[in-house]
């Protein structure tokens, strides 16, 4: 398994791409600081519509546009082989 | 008519968004998991089918203001370029000048030269190919009718694309042999400058009838899923997974989902000969003791209002419509599904009202899990303050 630091682009196809879940790590980025210890168990046996309002409420918080702004393709569910 | 128990189609709240035309049933290879049963027919999409199909679309009240066409077969780019040239001008002069209209190619590369990518780069159209990662990956399943391996192929594409500057994303299939692999298939991606991916899942569909997903392996593909997105998220902007950015996209959105396999005329498929069909892409070709072939009408006799209100489109159209209302009723993730791909429901139960599939956990609700848990596990507690907030 190779480390992180190999997780690069090539030499000259370098620009970091448009993506939802960079943005959302990139919001979240100073929540790792704040985590000492993986989720509690008992976050993870909520109900899952409230995990993931926390999350968007999380998201929303850190990021304000990100959820206004939601690029229109996420927005409904596309056919696998596209 | 309004959508509903009768399960006929609002036009008004109808929008047609993806067309998919199959200028040929023929694939140059074999794949070991492909679902057509008639892969090996040589016929072609004329372009007098394709002029009828074009009108029936374009005078369509379902049109909406963007259209994609996807091209898919078979292998699209066994039919030759110069038809493509043709299809494309026809295409265009018929289009309504309301309507945006992109074209789109899945294709396993074999066949792309210089000139296709030419014809890519003129026409805007959208690339995919068709790789399962790394050879020896790849060629377990993904062979040519003697039985070679196609990834030198497959990567030779992807290198030409690269150097004429046109953006493609890639399909990989995963297969049961695949799940053990995360990391190197993130490698892979990443050193060969490949930054969009969709993964598709070796499904129980059509002539494909036993996936190497099934029973056992869908605890090795939760760890798969789970595994990867912590790649993808540990690494910010090298990689884009179709599967976590539409998770995501579900997640924030305010909207409830549905899928566009379960709304009629949301897809519309034409054959090379003529038929059409909606609902998931898949039903045209398949055959089934109650609905036969799924083909709902054909150009050169209706325009889609016909299929809309024909006893064959209604059949179905009821049934799939009571599979997505047990979806709703039954199931805790149907606010971020939308009620399942109609194709697998059928090929995987013989119905459609059904709910549960391999293919709706495998691809909604485990991806939704992990998606959840992995942004749960890197997201400060609620009652955790951040380490610096800022002046008071």
């Amino acid at each position: 398994m190779s480390n992180h630091q190999d997780r690069k682009p090539p030499v000259g196809q370098g620009a970091a791409i448009a993506s939802l879940v960079a943005l959302v790590a990139c919001a979240l980025a100073g929540d790792a600081l704040a985590r000492q210890s993986p989720a509690e168990p008992a976050v993870a046996e909520q109900e899952l519509a409230a995990r993931v309002a926390a999350i968007a409420e999380r998201v929303r918080s850190a990021e304000p546009t990100l959820v206004r702004e939601l690029p229109p393709e996420v927005k409904i569910a596309q056919w696998r082989n596209r | 008519m309004a959508a509903g128990s009768d399960a006929g189609v609002d036009a008004a709240a109808a929008r047609l968004r993806l067309l998919v035309l199959q200028p040929t049933p023929f694939c140059n290879i074999d794949c070991s998991y492909c679902y057509l049963t008639n892969r090996g027919s040589a016929e072609r999409m004329s372009l007098a089918t394709l002029d009828l199909a074009c009108r029936r679309v374009f005078e369509s009240a379902f049109l909406g203001r963007e259209l994609e066409v996807a091209w898919h077969g078979g292998e699209p780019l066994t039919v030759p370029l110069a038809w493509y040239e043709e299809a494309t001008a026809l295409i265009a002069a018929r289009r309504p000048a309301s309507v945006r209209l992109t074209h789109a190619f899945q294709t396993n590369g074999l066949l792309v030269d210089e000139n296709w990518a030419h014809f890519f780069t003129r026409t805007g159209a959208r690339v995919g190919l068709s790789i399962d990662g790394p050879a020896d990956l790849h060629d377990a399943n993904r062979r040519t009718r003697r039985g070679r391996g196609t990834h030198a192929g497959a990567m030779r594409a992807v290198r030409l694309l690269q150097d004429q500057g046109i953006a493609f994303h890639v399909i990989t299939v995963l297969t049961g042999r695949a799940l053990d692999e995360p990391d190197r298939l993130f490698d892979f991606y990443v050193q060969h400058g490949i930054s969009e991916v969709g993964f598709n899942i070796e499904e129980i569909e059509g002539a494909n009838t036993a996936s190497s997903l099934a029973g056992g392996n869908e605890a090795k593909y939760r760890d798969f899923i789970r595994r990867f997105f912590a790649l993808v998220w540990q690494a910010p902007g090298v990689l884009k997974v179709r599967e976590f950015e539409s998770a995501l996209g579900h997640l924030l959105s305010d909207e409830p989902v549905t899928d566009e396999q379960n709304e009629p005329f949301a897809i519309v498929s034409v054959s090379h000969d003529g038929a059409i069909s909606t609902f998931s892409p898949e039903l045209l070709g398949a055959h089934h003791p109650r609905f036969g072939d799924f083909a709902f009408g054909h150009v050169a006799a209706h325009g889609l209002a016909d299929v809309a209100g024909g006893a064959p489109f209604l059949a179905v159209s009821r049934e799939i419509r009571r599979g997505v209302e047990a979806c709703r009723h039954d199931c805790r993730y149907f606010r971020w599904c939308g009620g399942g791909a109609a194709a697998n429901k059928l090929f995987e139960t013989g119905r459609f009202d059904t709910t549960e599939t391999m293919h709706c956990r495998l691809t909604r609700q485990v991806v939704l899990d992990e998606v959840i848990a992995g942004i749960e596990a890197n997201m400060r507690p609620a009652n955790v303050r951040p380490a610096y907030a800022g002046p008071s």
